[in-house]
């Protein structure tokens, strides 16, 4: 009995010796790498030559390439495991113009994948319909873009959602993949629904289908190859143009990598290559190919997306079509009136590791409008923040939205107190529909619902006031975010964050998000950890009893539950009970339906403890209450049980932190826990500080329970010594 | 209790072992089974000894066999042991005597025969064996004491849960039956802290405190070193002397010589000779009891 716990504590330690090494040698090799490659190119790949621009592998001779491998038809595995895909094969191309071999790691998880192509340790690109956007920037290089994409809203067929605002409101849960611009999306325009995180699309999607969400926002050519091939019941509601590029993730400390492959994508485009694959698994040529050589051909893909944007929207327009029948009913229309009218307003969530539009803070506006038939073009907007508010930047985006195509518009922006005015170059035609987008935008600091106001001007000269647009809800600025803005003004903490080894692990201003983003999570855990294992207690008494049971059929019930139960991976059968559960009509909210499975799982375990526990009680103690004229349910109550508890405790203490660690395997189904929002922050920070912090967070727990199992195990030892 | 089965009748003359000087009062008539008074340990109704225990048998068994898996270890037994006797068993190791206590209150089942406790038939299948056990007290060569709970704890324990008797009353009279074997003032220490012959009285205390009708010693002091011993078989010395009904499994042939009113000597499954203690120490019948107290002595 002493053996699985000293062996449960060793583990620990050894886990921590691990831990301890695989950091230290992070540190040694980020600091190898970065030195490689630059002060010793020789050490670089051979391919490098036939290149005029250096840059490093890490597997020589081989371009090494992180993805999900779980986003058809650009990147999957296929029956025998062999990646397969669209960008898979561009992937190829690439390789084979750089003279390399193409070397596809096994599946990685998404947020995984800009931290590790940061590193450089062990792979040298990413490529999995990663958004170009300014915080992945801040982490790794893009190349140019390879693929446009926009948004696209899913449900099942029979739902009766129409479009996505009828998602907008409480108790519909949006079913995400984490970390990923569509998780962005759902969060600003459909702020009323729960957002629900998943490790990828396939569990995303498999959880509208379960019930267990309304429905699915996910990137647009995917969705369709998934409505249109694995999930035939469900349907495209709305797409939404969002003029998202796609691009192949680089290390900032390997640039001439970047310039190769951008050589390479460009000479692929240029030779038709690039448009006979997208035929192949698109089905149709992209339109505008010529412009979209020219535009990969240009500078950063990132700020140029005007002229790229409508063509692959086209695109996926059209395979929508083909694909989806629903395709008819899939832009949600919006009616032009007489004046301008449909006025839209979301703000992005500025709240570090959270979700809330903070005021006071710089946040993005999203503004739009659909100009009236009756009242002439717009040659300008004015727009409005309520007292308190102020715009700090004048750099505006405007773009005209036909379907799924996006028309930049010029536009000078100047400042003018609390209000925006927006000059365009060329007016808006009439019956247009506009879509503004703001950088630098503070709501006022403290909390409250705000509407965005302001005047338009038409070309004949006409001054009118804007239609009031709908709430955004602002929430007040928190300790958090004042002390991650002190961080942000420190110069140590710059130098301490340049460490490269400090700025991965330890950048300071993600320790302070993400201890106060996490702490939720932390709730949540030991919630399920502490309603969880009591629970688990009397279920494991009942099974151990049936195990011992003399009645063959009693006994074979309680031997196939623990052996079912402890020979399936715990991550399995959360996934049969999230998934499979609402399939049979029991739609169990996730808290509770993710206690249970917890419970039922430990259950197994703690009925073969209690098991050993109860035969290791010598047969003299049964004899000895037996001939006291104890029944045998007096005699376990009163003389085994109580015993039994004394030495099974250190191993139930053990039992109880595997358990609490292991809840955050609960994480892959959108239970709202400590890891789930260490993934959500590392998805979107591309940093790994957040899951140290939720390392902290285990650690917190468990060292001292770990602690305690190591005395009781001692005094227990001593006591049994003593005796006899 | 009810009146006894119909088996009454032919169960008297089925006990030839009953040869001894305890035989003449075993001879009862068919109805012989009379005046179940439970026996009071706290104590007035003491039987006089010189009454050659007057009447009733408390144990009967008849053709008592048991086998483990094909070994036989009992191979007929007949005993009946009467209010106020004191039996002591004697035998070499393997001779079945330790089977043979465990089976009169079914720790082991036997495998065929009969063994009646007062008017109850034990081995009888719609038999409450928990409400026998109530009455038939059991001393283990290893205390088999609770170890999770205090002396007294001990002792109240089957008192509160199986007596139903009040927690006052119990917790008195628990003290009682600790004084009575020396240890009241050790009522609150856990098994670990006492000795290995001090956790043998407390484990005495335990049974008497349920008011046994017959009390069976299985080796008592086998597992007590030797300046322990004593302690343990005075407190049996004085039940005895307080005219408890006792079977006694031994290799104390002292205590046997002072204390049994009657020896039973066991060897391979059977008994092979019984008596009074000078007689069976003194005259020994058989060559096999020559040999064994030949070899004890």
């Amino acid at each position: 009995m002493r053996s699985p716990l000293i062996r449960s504590v060793s583990r620990v330690a050894t886990i921590m010796v691990a831990l301890l090494m695989a950091a230290s040698i992070t540190l040694c090799m980020v600091g190898c790498s970065s030195e490689t490659s630059q002060d010793d190119p020789s050490a670089s790949s051979g391919a490098a030559s036939s290149s005029e621009n250096q840059y490093t592998l890490v597997n020589q001779g081989k371009l090494t390439v992180a993805s999900d491998l779980a986003t058809p038809p650009f990147e999957y595995a296929d029956d025998s495991g062999e990646p397969q895909g669209f960008t898979v094969e561009l992937m190829g191309m690439i390789a084979d113009r750089l003279g390399l071999e193409l070397n596809y790691l096994p599946a990685q998880k998404f947020d995984g994948i800009i931290p590790s192509v940061k590193q450089g340790v062990k792979t040298d690109v990413g490529a999995c319909n990663i958004t170009i956007n300014e915080e992945r920037l801040q982490e790794v290089d893009f190349t140019d873009s390879y693929m446009d994409s926009n948004q696209g809203v899913a449900a099942a067929k029979d739902s009766g959602y129409e479009q996505a605002s009828d998602l907008n409101q409480a108790g519909v849960k949006v079913a995400v993949q984490s970390g990923t611009t569509s998780e962005e999306w759902a969060i600003e325009n459909l702020p009323n629904a729960q957002t629900v995180n998943f490790d990828d699309w396939i569990a995303a999607f498999t959880a509208v289908m379960s019930g267990q969400c309304q429905a699915v926002v996910c990137d647009l050519p995917v969705e369709q190859w998934m409505v249109s091939n694995s999930f035939t019941d469900m349907e495209i509601i709305e797409e939404i143009p969002t003029g998202e590029q796609f691009g192949i993730a680089v290390s900032k400390s390997n640039p001439g990598l970047t310039q190769a492959i951008n050589r390479a994508l460009a000479d692929i485009r240029a030779e038709g290559a690039y448009d006979e694959l997208y035929e192949k698994w698109f089905g149709m040529a992209p339109s505008g190919s010529g412009g979209a050589t020219s535009d990969a051909a240009g500078e950063a893909a990132a700020s140029d997306n005007a002229g790229a944007a409508g063509e692959a929207s086209d695109a996926g327009e059209e395979s929508a079509t083909a694909g989806s029948d629903s395709a008819d009913a899939a832009q949600a229309s919006v009616e032009a009136q007489p004046e301008l009218s449909s006025i839209t307003a979301t703000a992005r969530s500025n709240e570090d590791g959270g979700s809330a539009v903070l005021g006071g803070i710089a946040t993005r506006l999203t503004w739009g409008c659909v100009t009236g038939t009756e009242e002439g073009d717009i040659s300008q907007i004015t727009l409005q923040l309520p007292d308190g508010g102020s715009f700090e930047d004048t750099s505006v985006e405007a773009v005209i939205v036909d379907d799924l195509s996006r028309t930049q518009v010029q536009a000078q922006a100047s400042v003018s107190d609390s209000s925006l005015v927006v000059d365009f170059a060329e007016p808006i035609p009439a019956g247009s529909q506009l879509s503004i987008e703001v950088e630098g935008v503070l709501f006022p600091s403290t909390a409250g619902a705000y509407t965005v106001g302001g005047t338009y001007t038409t070309s004949d000269g006409t001054q009118r006031e804007l239609p009031a647009s709908p709430t955004i809800s602002v929430s007040e600025s928190t300790w958090v975010q004042a002390a991650v803005n002190w961080l942000d003004s420190q110069a140590w903490v710059e130098a301490w964050n340049s460490n490269p080894f400090l700025g991965m692990f330890f950048k300071l201003q993600y320790v302070v998000t993400s201890i106060a983003s996490l702490f939720q999570g932390w709730g949540t855990a030991l919630l399920v950890t502490v309603i969880g294992f009591p629970l688990a207690i009397p279920v494991g008494l009942l099974f151990a009893f049936l195990k011992m049971s003399r009645n063959r059929v009693l006994r074979a019930i309680g031997v196939t539950y623990i052996n079912l139960l402890r020979g399936i991976p715990l991550f399995l059968q959360i996934y049969i009970a999230f998934f499979g559960m609402p399939m049979l009509g029991f739609n169990l909210p996730n808290l509770p339906l993710g206690i249970a499975v917890m419970a039922v799982n430990t259950s197994a375990y703690l009925a073969e403890i209690f098991r050993a526990g109860i035969e290791s009680i010598p047969k003299g103690q049964m004899e000895a209450a037996s001939s006291l004229g104890m029944n045998k349910i007096q005699a376990m109550g009163l003389v085994i049980i109580p015993q039994t508890v004394r030495r099974v405790m250190p191993t139930m203490t053990s039992e109880f932190v595997m358990l609490y660690k292991d809840t955050s395997l609960l994480s892959s189904v959108g239970v709202m826990e400590l890891m789930m929002f260490s993934k959500n922050l590392t998805a979107t920070t591309g940093n790994i500080t957040p899951y140290i912090c939720a390392a902290l967070y285990y650690l917190v727990v468990t060292i001292p329970l770990i602690h305690v199992v190591t005395k009781a195990e001692k005094k227990m030892a001593s006591e049994e010594g003593g005796r006899q | 209790m009810a009146h006894s089965p119909s088996a009454t009748e032919d169960r008297i003359e089925n006990t030839p072992a009953n040869k001894g000087k305890a035989a003449g009062g075993a001879s009862l008539d068919g109805d012989g089974v009379v005046a179940c008074t439970p026996h009071d340990a706290e104590g007035a109704q003491v039987p006089d000894k010189s009454d050659a225990f007057a009447s009733d048998a408390v144990i009967r068994i008849e053709g008592l066999r048991k086998s483990f898996g094909d070994q036989e270890i009992l191979k007929g037994i007949d005993l009946t042991v009467n209010r106020g006797e004191v039996v002591v068993i004697l035998g070499p190791s393997g001779s079945g005597k330790s089977t043979l206590l465990r089976c009169v209150n079914r720790l082991e089942e036997a495998t065929s025969g009969h063994i009646w406790f007062e008017d109850t038939e034990i081995t009888g299948p719609a038999t409450d064996i928990t409400k026998v056990r109530e009455h038939v007290g059991m001393v283990f060569q290893n205390f088999n004491l609770f170890p999770h709970l205090t002396a007294k704890k001990n002792v109240m324990l089957a008192q509160e849960h199986v007596l139903k008797r009040p927690k006052a009353q119990a917790e008195r009279i628990a003290l009682e039956q600790l004084e009575r074997v020396g240890l009241r003032d050790r009522a609150d220490y856990k098994p670990s802290q006492l000795s290995g012959g001090q956790q043998q009285r407390v484990a005495i205390a335990r049974a008497l405190a349920m008011d046994p009708h017959v009390m069976l010693f299985d080796e008592a002091t086998s597992a007590l070193d030797p300046e322990l011993v004593r302690d343990v078989l005075d407190v049996m010395r004085s039940l005895a002397r307080d005219g408890m009904t006792m079977m006694v499994v031994t290799h104390e042939m002292r205590f046997a010589r002072d204390v049994a009113d009657r020896v039973i000597f066991m060897d391979g499954g059977v008994i092979v000779e019984q008596g009074a203690p000078e007689d069976v120490f003194e005259r020994p019948q058989s060559d096999r009891t020559k040999d064994f107290l030949g070899h004890i002595a």
